[in-house]
């Protein structure tokens, strides 16, 4: 076989394939067509994008779908808020209401009397399944960060004393540092939930007593100063209700600890520090 | 013939083991397998390509290449038709299996540069084998690659814990358990004489 005719074989041969790979594709693209539609990417478009998870699909496409499918509202991403329902409702003519966003709380800022002296895994996680609760407080946070690695959009970071802070105003309340908390730390809380105890142990006063500073030790002057009965003593820690509570700060003010808190208000002696 | 077709099987996947001994489809092996669940999916994809794309190149091969003397065509060729078989299955399968499609999601299209494939193909036309010998030699591939794959990354989920010096955290700790995952794969040399 010449030259000549082995170029010719070669290219009529790949030619040939391609053609009838060309048609082969096109007559099962054809055949197995999915309709899908084309409001789906467009909702997506409009969602944030990070897939979080937070909604509780599989990620924004899951939840595209959902919503184009009628099985959830345009408000179903709690990251994007009011605005990504906003958008969402004028391409496909619904609306929803959204609630303000819930915002995450760490239950404990410890001052511990002795800080452990841990140098194992160097995560809260890590932490908690080798020494558990053997040292120091078995109930506060651990302070190796995990919830500040997890968190999508940097929401929590570390103040200058070391202790682990939420910046509500970046809080997406997605709730991803509630699951990677191995002690519970952290809660979200809604908007009007705004009374906070920042101490998770439900031990006697002097065994707080001996192992933090900054811990309730049970001593009922809060629940004493409330006047509207809205705080009641259970396990040691003082319990809200928030039908009654209306934020007077009578019990932060008599908190012996300094462990109450009323989340994003601040109180007129607060407001004065600070000026 | 049975006896046959079952140490074809046993040889891919334990003695010629795709990815531990021939050191083909080293890329997803180590791309991939970071969590056992997508190193499964990742397997399993790889599995189907395989095995389809082996019996329709070894047609090419038998009744276009060798008959019209084309031979050097063959990788070109076997390329065209591993894109091709990869794009129909994602085709087929978003269609008919959409829950196994999500599954496999993103990794079917990567299978189309596995060189694992490729690799595959040629082998069955070197070894001369018949197209019953050509599907389970692929399977047996199949499995190969996923059994490494599986196996590295639960390796790897539990290297995640473990306390590795600096020096050698991620890529590098992942290259020398390679190593040794091949090393004792070696042990099986011998098992089959071919």
């Amino acid at each position: 076989m010449g030259l000549v005719q082995e170029i010719l074989a070669a290219t009529l041969l790949m030619g040939g394939l391609a053609v009838f790979f060309g048609i082969v594709l096109a007559i099962v693209e054809r055949k197995f067509k999915i309709q899908t539609d084309p409001r789906i990417d467009e909702v997506e478009e409009l969602l944030p994008g990070i897939n979080c998870g937070a909604c509780g699909q599989t990620g924004c496409r899951g939840v595209a779908e959902g919503i184009v499918a009628g099985v959830l509202e345009v408000n179903a991403c709690p990251v994007g808020g009011q605005a990504t329902a906003d958008q969402i409702g004028a391409l496909l003519g619904r609306s929803a209401q959204v609630g303000p966003t819930k915002k995450a709380v760490i239950r404990c800022q410890p001052d511990l009397k002795e800080p452990p002296s841990y140098t194992g895994i160097d995560t809260c996680l890590g932490y908690q399944t080798l020494i558990g609760g053997t040292l120091g407080c078995a109930y506060g946070c651990v302070g190796l960060g995990d919830c500040q690695a997890v968190c999508p959009v940097g929401a929590i970071y570390r103040d200058e004393q070391g202790l682990m802070q939420v910046a509500e105003a970046l809080c997406t309340g997605c709730g991803l540092c509630v699951k990677a908390c191995p002690r519970s730390v952290i809660v979200l809380r809604e908007p009007t939930e705004t009374w906070q105890l920042l101490c998770r142990n439900p031990e006697k006063g002097k065994q707080v007593l001996a192992v933090c500073n900054s811990g309730c030790i049970a001593c009922g002057l809060c629940v004493k100063a409330c006047t509207h009965g809205a705080l009641k003593m259970a396990d040691n820690l003082p319990v809200v209700d928030y039908q009654l509570c209306n934020e007077c700060g009578d019990c932060v003010a008599k908190c012996p600890k300094k462990c109450l808190v009323l989340k994003g208000i601040m109180l007129f002696e607060q407001a004065q520090d600070a000026s | 013939m049975l006896q046959g077709l079952f140490l074809i099987l046993v040889s891919t996947v334990l003695v010629n083991n795709f990815v531990l001994s021939r050191f083909l489809g080293i890329c997803p092996f180590i791309g991939v397998s970071e969590r056992i669940e997508t190193a499964l999916s990742m397997g399993w994809a790889t599995t189907l390509v395989m095995t389809v794309s082996a019996v329709v190149t070894w047609g090419l091969e038998q009744y276009v290449l060798i008959p019209f003397d084309l031979g050097f065509l063959q990788y070109v060729v076997y390329i065209l038709v591993i894109a091709t078989m990869v794009q129909t299955i994602e085709t087929i399968l978003a269609k008919t299996s959409p829950a196994l499609h999500r599954t496999l999601g993103i990794f079917l299209p990567l299978i189309t540069t596995n060189c694992a494939v490729l690799g595959l193909a040629i082998l069955v036309a070197q070894k001369g084998y018949n197209v019953l010998e050509a599907a389970v030699f692929a399977t047996g591939g199949g499995l190969g690659f996923t059994l490494a794959l599986v196996l590295l990354a639960g390796i790897r989920e539990r290297l995640e814990w473990a306390d590795i010096p600096e020096a050698f955290k991620g890529k590098p700790i992942v290259l020398i358990t390679a190593g040794l995952l091949s090393m004792a794969f070696l042990g099986f040399t011998g098992l089959v004489a071919q």
